[in-house]
């Protein structure tokens, strides 16, 4: 039984952690939101961000602020599927017979760190992305499911992409959200370097929401009460990131191969749900399908090679849906 | 749950009167864009003339229909509930609402919402607001429907006067027209005052300062009562007599003053004109009830075109009552009722005037010799016009008539009657009074004869006034006969620019050399 003081508990819990993540992590308000969405969703996040940003620091602040399972990969050229996701070694035991055991890969966590997803080959890639899709994975016959909360958080570096395997787009729809880390402002620097200048100990991440109380977080989220105007709203949104869509706005028809897909339209309306949580209200509100627009969309437009060539952002065409389509 | 049920039902009214009142502003638009087309029409002569009232019964009741389509048109819930979050800035709490209650989501969340809602003060019409489009439509709509009133009263001149005569008479000379027939129209409603027993007092209080006056002919107290009484007179005539136009108050008001300067106790020219005005108004009447039975409506409007020249006020009574009734027998019927109020004010403004006379003629004898002789050197040697107002005088005639021979040189003169020009006396007693001619049959006599009707009872009523003012009218209640004084220098003047017929002439000619006689 929902009653509003539950909700409201479970609110106030996730403002806690917002608070403990920010003890942390300076600025970023808005990476910290979308990432607690995700986890609020339990969909998996792509960030994007030169390296240095606090990529790293700010998932396994979340990991321990959850009290759940963290696993950090680095991938590299020459990262296996194996390393990911585990093994299957001969062993022998006391008796001396040998016999085939599965050792866990870093996968089997609750929030799994993709530290520059983009350097693996597509091999290993694919490998970890089919175990966020199916949250689970089968070794040599045997499936394995993950435990929930399972959540993924691949970064990538937007430079030196030299020797990187950039994401096929079809894997890239399959993240969430992308995140794109900004560069920190002047007075966020200066508190970073009071903070973490000196070289004192960090304060001990304290946790504050359990893994049970997430996952109920998660249930209520999903059923979040929404509108349907909210729904076509969404909808519309983005049929016209469509270049053949006759809503579409003059920027989409003329620089987009691919729009967004139907999963763009999901992640609009759960993160939505998740962001009116947050936001202590009781229903999804137009204002926070718009809060979770860009994230949403910025990595499901394929641009055509007019667009590419001329260098047109994608945030720009983005930003012609958004100010053309009004809800109605 | 309630609360929101009833505010949908609010909502949802608001939403029916918005679409009544859209539906209703386009069926008038249109209608009215068609109506200032027929009218426009009717106005050139394309075709004839439009029956106004079936029309404006048709307008208003396609308006009404119009409503009621849009009233009963569905309604998209949905939609407006989400148009009222956008208003109220309620972000999607009604919409949301609704959807729970149809079981749309879980229900868990819908009593949680409703105590969200009943936080929010919700005003219907702030929710739904009369959109721009139906404002500017609702102006149109107005623009139009003026546009047509205004050609309507062009059309029909006795349209606008129904609703607004003062808007009327602002606006067009054709309704300055319609609005001073309401004014005789109103003033005609008002009942005539009952003179009888205000008379008698009147006489009574006359008699008694008669009497004073034959004791002591300079006795102040009763030459002011005779003062009082004539200013009551005064003031009882002015209520007889038809009310002046708005726009001749100026003129009306300079001849009061000049007449008051020259002679406070003559009645002033307003009163006078006032009641010539009155005769000019009944006769122009009696004349049109006299035709209007055997005369056709084209006959008949043509009349009033053509009285409307020579007899202003009597051809836009007459017309406003035409207007206003449209049907021959009832137009007869309203204008003999006008005629019968109307002569029975005449009757009374007769009485009162007769009165008047019975004071002056009491009055004249007794004033001081100095204040005859002033007023006398300010008469002139001719009659004035009546638009002088009988008192206005040249400054060099007035010096010319202070240059007079005295009272003996005047008898002298008076005994020459060829002669005609110049002042004289009459010694009146009561027998040589009731010697003279019947004025009163003369004047009877003139209203037989056609004159035209500028110069008819107006210029008589002058000529009599000047007669008549120094005439005792009551020979038996004059106990110490003086002699009247008689001007015959106007007398002349008047006769010669007066319009009296030939055989009238010699009538009233004789009558002034009656008196010299006497």
């Amino acid at each position: 039984m929902i009653t509003e003081k539950r909700i409201r508990e479970l609110q106030g819990k996730f403002h806690e952690l917002i608070e403990e993540i920010r003890s942390v992590i300076i600025g970023h308000e808005e990476v910290i939101k979308h990432v607690l969405i995700g986890l609020l969703c339990g969909q998996h996040l792509l960030l994007e961000g030169v390296p240095g940003l606090g990529k790293t620091l700010l998932v396994r602040t979340l990991g321990r602020a959850l009290g759940l399972k963290f696993a950090r990969i680095q991938f590299t050229p020459d990262l296996m599927p194996a390393d990911i996701v585990g093994t299957r070694i001969l062993t022998e035991d006391d008796s001396g017979r040998r016999r085939f055991e599965f050792v866990h890969g870093p996968i089997f966590a609750h929030l799994v760190l993709a530290d520059e997803i983009n350097r693996a080959t597509p091999k290993t890639q694919s490998a970890l992305l089919e175990a966020m899709q199916e949250r689970s994975i089968t070794v040599s016959g045997e499936t394995y499911t993950l435990e929930e909360p399972f959540m993924v958080l691949a970064t990538q570096n937007p430079i030196e992409m030299e020797g990187t395997y950039p994401l096929p787009e079809a894997q890239i729809d399959r993240f969430f959200f992308k995140i794109v880390l900004r560069y920190p402002s002047l007075g966020e620097l200066e508190q970073i370097l009071q903070r973490h200048g000196g070289g004192q100990e960090l304060r001990p991440v304290r946790q504050v929401l359990t893994r049970e109380e997430l996952l109920e977080a998660q249930q209520l989220v999903a059923q979040w009460p929404t509108a349907s105007p909210l729904r076509r709203y969404a909808a519309q949104l983005v049929y016209a990131t469509q270049p053949s869509s006759e809503i579409a706005p003059e920027l989409v028809k003329k620089y987009v191969e691919y729009g967004a897909s139907p999963r763009a339209a999901l992640a609009l309306i759960w993160g939505a749900k998740a962001h009116a949580f947050l936001s202590g209200e009781l229903h999804t509100r137009i204002v926070d399908v718009q809060a979770v627009f860009y994230p949403s969309l910025i990595h499901r437009i394929i641009r055509n090679f007019r667009g590419e060539a001329e260098g047109i952002p994608v945030e720009q065409i983005l930003q012609q849906v958004y100010e053309q389509i009004r809800p109605a | 749950m309630h609360g929101f049920e009833t505010l949908r039902a609010r909502l949802e009214r608001r939403q029916r009167l918005l679409n009544g009142l859209t539906a209703a502003s386009w069926t008038l638009l249109i209608s009215l864009g068609i109506t200032v087309f027929v009218f426009v029409g009717s106005a050139l002569g394309i075709w004839g003339a439009v029956p106004l009232l079936p029309w404006v019964i048709a307008l208003a009741l396609l308006g009404v229909l119009g409503f009621g389509i849009g009233w009963l048109r569905p309604i998209d819930r949905i939609e407006l509930l989400f148009r009222a979050d956008h208003s109220l800035h309620s972000h999607e709490l009604l919409v949301t609402l609704y959807e729970l209650s149809l079981g749309q989501g879980p229900k868990e969340f819908l009593p949680l919402l409703e105590r969200r809602l009943e936080r929010l003060s919700v005003n219907p019409a702030q929710a739904l607001p009369l959109g721009s489009g139906d404002r500017w439509r609702w102006a149109a709509v107005a623009i139009l429907s003026f546009f047509c009133m205004s050609i309507a009263s062009f059309l029909q001149p006795g349209l606008l006067s129904l609703h607004s005569s003062d808007q009327s008479s602002a606006t067009a000379p054709a309704s300055q027209g319609v609005s001073r027939a309401s004014q005789l129209l109103e003033w005609l409603q008002t009942p005539p005052p009952d003179l009888a027993q205000k008379l008698a007092s009147v006489r009574e209080r006359l008699e008694r300062a008669r009497h004073e006056l034959a004791l002591n002919p300079n006795d102040p107290r009763a030459r002011a009562a005779l003062h009082q009484l004539h200013a009551e007179l005064l003031t009882e005539q002015r209520r007889l007599v038809p009310p002046s136009p708005p726009t001749d108050t100026k003129s009306n008001d300079d001849a009061s003053v000049t007449e008051g300067s020259s002679n406070e106790l003559r009645p002033p020219q307003q009163n006078s004109s006032g009641a010539a005005k009155l005769d000019q108004i009944v006769q122009g009447l009696r004349s049109i009830l006299e035709q209007a039975h055997r005369l056709s409506q084209e006959e008949l409007e043509q009349l009033l075109k053509q009285l409307r020249e020579a007899n202003p006020e009597a051809a836009t009574l007459a017309g406003h009552l035409w207007q206003q009734t449209q049907i021959p027998q009832e137009f007869q019927r309203r204008l003999e009722e006008v005629l019968r109020e109307l002569e029975a004010r005449q009757a009374l403004h007769e009485q009162l005037e007769h009165l008047q006379r019975e004071l002056e003629s009491a009055l004249a004898p007794s004033e001081p010799q100095t204040a005859r002789e002033e007023e006398f050197s300010q008469s002139p040697p001719t009659a004035p016009s009546p638009a002088e107002g009988g008192s206005q005088q040249a400054p060099s005639q007035q010096g010319s008539a202070s240059t007079q021979a005295p009272h003996s040189q005047e008898r002298s003169e008076e005994s020459q009657p060829s002669a005609g020009a110049g002042r004289g006396t009459a010694p009146l007693d009561p027998e040589a009074a009731t010697d003279l001619p019947d004025l009163s049959k003369l004047r009877e006599r003139s209203r037989t004869i056609p004159l035209p009707p500028s110069a008819r009872d107006e210029d008589l009523d002058i000529l009599f006034e000047i007669v008549s003012l120094e005439l005792p009218q009551d020979p038996q209640g004059v106990s110490n006969p003086t002699p009247a004084q008689i001007n015959y220098e106007r007398v002349e003047a008047a006769l010669e620019m007066l319009e009296i017929p030939y055989e009238l002439r010699d009538a009233v000619r004789q009558y002034f050399l009656s008196l010299s006689r006497h």
